[in-house]
């Protein structure tokens, strides 16, 4: 019921500002990921309701959108009061010009590493954790495997200076 | 670049470094460009985990509106996919129950989630070092998961030269990591080295919290993980994790 509410609410934000369908839903997954993000650092603290979190992210992120394109911009003066309460990053989702080229070095890293890395870096999950869910004998041993994976992957990001550009234009 | 190099940046990424150690770490980076360039390396790496977590995600997401879209085609006029409600609703209550924003966890399950042991000792292997076979003994024991027997040997390498500390925080860890581990005596040396200065009195604190919290000591350890984080010492953000969660008893 909270989480219907909060996708028609945020659909209905960004419907009636101009948005269409498809922008809608790009916005509520990306509000999805930022709240889960922000929980996982801490940053949400439970101090307002997640209802009232979720859709102070959704109107940000629309809000910004909206600048970033140039198009509505009398709406954007009429909205921009009171977003202040969102504090700390909000996460953006790569580019599909610049997906291609993420998918292309994580292909050559392997499904393995893959995992593990996204598991602790991105999840933040522990290493007994991993290491319960993937079979390893002990989580020394899939600390070892993340270590190799990390230098494989810097090996593989430093042979690509465009990339390194894309990931700190994406900060 | 070393592997102990490799571990140094990827804890000071994830915020796991004393202030001590985040301090010398810093100063390294400013200092040495080798360092600083292997330091920029590990980031970049990590946001591009960053970059691949999300779009994972993302696409859970859109499978789910999707399938939702197809699956129910005569609602249109109803922006309410039940199958987008419930995946999102588990997508959220999973990172509310995760991180008990609404959940509770007994003592036992906090310590469950959150021990893990720390780094094993080191041998002592130069010329500097002879004197130091019981302490060498004792940490091949502690690699080897013999920590009754690394047990003996910390407590017999009192003469050795390796500073107290360094050694009541590892007899401290090897209580821990017994088949049957005895907090108690866990509890009691990390109470003496978080006393001490010395380089492990911020870790010795962080597993002092927890070994008195998964011996009942719940108010205590609530005390010790709010210094943590009021002084953002060794693992600070996971006693706030802790902090913000409803334990009982």
């Amino acid at each position: 019921m909270v989480y219907r509410q909060n996708r028609g609410r945020i659909f209905g934000f960004v419907l009636s500002n101009s948005g269409t369908t498809e922008q809608a839903a790009d916005i509520f997954q990306e509000t999805v990921i930022a709240f889960y993000e922000n929980v996982k650092e801490d940053i949400f603290k439970g101090e307002s309701a997640i209802s009232t979190y979720l859709y102070s992210i959704a109107r940000f992120k629309w809000l910004n959108q909206i600048k970033k394109d140039k198009v509505r911009d009398e709406h954007h003066n009429a909205l921009e009061q009171g977003d202040q309460e969102i504090k700390g990053q909000l996460a953006s989702i790569i580019s599909d010009e610049n997906k291609a080229q993420v998918m292309e070095v994580i292909a050559l890293l392997g499904e393995d590493c893959k995992k593990i890395l996204v598991e602790s870096i991105y999840h933040n999950t522990s290493m007994k954790d991993i290491a319960a869910a993937g079979n390893f004998s002990s989580d020394q041993i899939v600390r070892n495997k993340k270590y190799k994976c990390i230098k494989k992957l810097r090996e593989l990001i430093s042979s690509r200076p465009a990339l390194i550009q894309i990931l700190r234009s994406n900060e | 670049m070393n592997e102990s190099h490799e571990i140094e940046i990827d804890r000071y990424i994830q915020g796991d470094m004393s202030v001590e150690e985040r301090k010398d770490f810093e100063h390294r980076l400013e200092h040495d460009p080798d360092f600083n360039d292997a330091y920029q390396a590990t980031l970049a790496a990590h946001k591009l985990i960053d970059e691949v977590g999300r779009l994972e995600l993302q696409t859970t997401l859109k499978g789910i509106e999707e399938k939702a879209r197809t699956e129910v085609p005569v609602k249109r006029l109803k922006p309410r996919p039940l199958m987008a409600v419930a995946a999102i609703l588990i997508v959220i209550l999973g990172v509310s129950l995760f991180f008990n924003l609404s959940g509770s966890m007994t003592t036992a399950e906090v310590y469950d989630r959150y021990y893990e042991p720390y780094d094993p000792p080191s041998v002592l292997r130069n010329n500097m070092d002879e004197g130091s076979d019981n302490w060498n003994k004792a940490v091949e024991n502690y690699y080897a998961g013999n920590f009754e027997e690394a047990l003996r040997y910390f407590e017999i390498s009192q003469n050795d030269k390796i500073h107290f500390t360094t050694r009541e925080f590892y007899q401290g860890m090897s209580y821990l990591q017994l088949a049957h581990p005895d907090y108690i005596d866990a509890a009691y040396y990390f109470n003496e080295v978080r006393l001490e200065n010395s380089d492990y009195k911020e870790q010795a604190n962080w597993y002092y919290a927890l070994a008195i919290l998964k011996n009942g000591r719940k108010k205590e350890a609530i005390q010790v993980f709010k210094e943590i984080v009021k002084n953002k010492t060794y693992n600070h953000r996971k006693a706030k994790k802790i902090l913000n969660s409803k334990i009982d008893h």
